[in-house]
């Protein structure tokens, strides 16, 4: 079990590298009138072959050397805890898109928390990639393009310590502008 | 095709810059945090978390910050491997933030190995 949902995006986002992608849109909507929470992730990477996305929610699947597979299975077991499900929608060289949803308000749904973190780690772990991360809500909206925050802040940085502050910091105010973390 | 303009040269140099100081910076040393699933949930964030802060409280511009999947020894996660240019990489198990913070000011900086902390020497390799 992960201890949030923010871990599942971390995770998630981490396949989508794995997979060899170049772009990840990661999109999360908190909407507590409608009682709703969704994560998505969508890559560009190659896919999943059909047979390998038949049993890719089986903990003791996996595409790579080891023997366990349990990131989607853990992610299908917090979605159903709280009256939410996941879809996994993959062609073999077309990208992946992953959909969870999550009862709002259910007391069995874990926190989001934590995004600046994840983000961060994403961001500054995996810097060639494009990361496009959208965050909603209740009607508020932050988004972070990764290239279009370098492309500006790469400029002015000097180095490792100067260009994660700055990503720090705009991720940080943004979220704090939506009333999330 | 449409002809690069010396303003679009400009933007590819600025994303690059960027891009540079992420994945060889000055290239002083290079500290692999390790993410597979295991990692996520043993508390790899954390330990990145942590040594980003440190990165960014000392003012370090010269270091390399990157992850990896899982590497075959999920029961000794968090792991976290440092090189430091022209020596053979360190591999730490169970790290947790404390012994990041050391790990930085020792090893990353002072280019000591944390002996208590460290697995092996060499480089990783898989089952």
């Amino acid at each position: 079990m992960m201890e949030d949902l923010s871990f599942h995006v971390l995770d998630l986002a981490e396949n989508a590298v794995n997979a060899g992608a170049t772009r990840i849109i990661i999109l999360i909507n908190e909407n507590a009138a409608r009682d709703v929470l969704t994560i998505r992730v969508a890559d560009n990477g190659r896919g999943i072959p059909a047979d390998a996305a038949a049993k890719a929610f089986d903990p003791f699947f996996t595409t790579q050397r080891k023997r366990t597979g349990l990131g989607l299975a853990l992610l299908a077991q917090a979605a159903r805890q709280c009256g939410g499900e996941v879809a996994l929608a993959a062609r073999p060289g077309g990208g992946t898109r992953v959909a969870a949803r999550f009862g709002y308000r259910h007391i069995d749904r874990q926190p989001l928390t934590k995004m600046t973190e994840t983000m961060m780690m994403l961001l500054l772990g995996h810097p060639e990639i494009d990361f496009h991360y959208r965050h909603r809500r209740n009607g508020r909206s932050f988004s972070f393009v990764s290239h279009e925050f370098f492309l500006r802040s790469g400029r002015a940085s000097s180095g490792t310590a100067a260009l994660s502050g700055a990503v720090r910091r705009a991720l940080r105010s943004g979220l704090r502008r939506i009333g999330a973390s | 095709m449409t002809k690069l303009t010396i303003h679009d040269l400009a933007k590819i140099r600025d994303r690059t810059k960027a891009m540079t100081i992420l994945r060889e910076g000055a290239g002083r040393a290079k500290v692999t945090v390790h993410m597979g699933t295991c990692g996520i949930a043993a508390g790899a964030r954390a330990i990145m978390d942590e040594l980003l802060a440190d990165i960014e409280k000392r003012g370090l511009q010269d270091v390399v910050v990157t992850t990896s999947g899982c590497a075959g020894l999920c029961n000794q996660e968090p792991m976290v491997t440092v090189e430091i240019q022209g020596r053979p990489p360190v591999k730490y198990v169970r790290v947790t933030p404390e012994v990041m913070k050391t790990i930085v000011a020792d090893h990353v900086v002072g280019g000591t190995i944390v002996s208590a902390h460290a697995l092996a020497v060499g480089s990783e390799t898989m089952y």
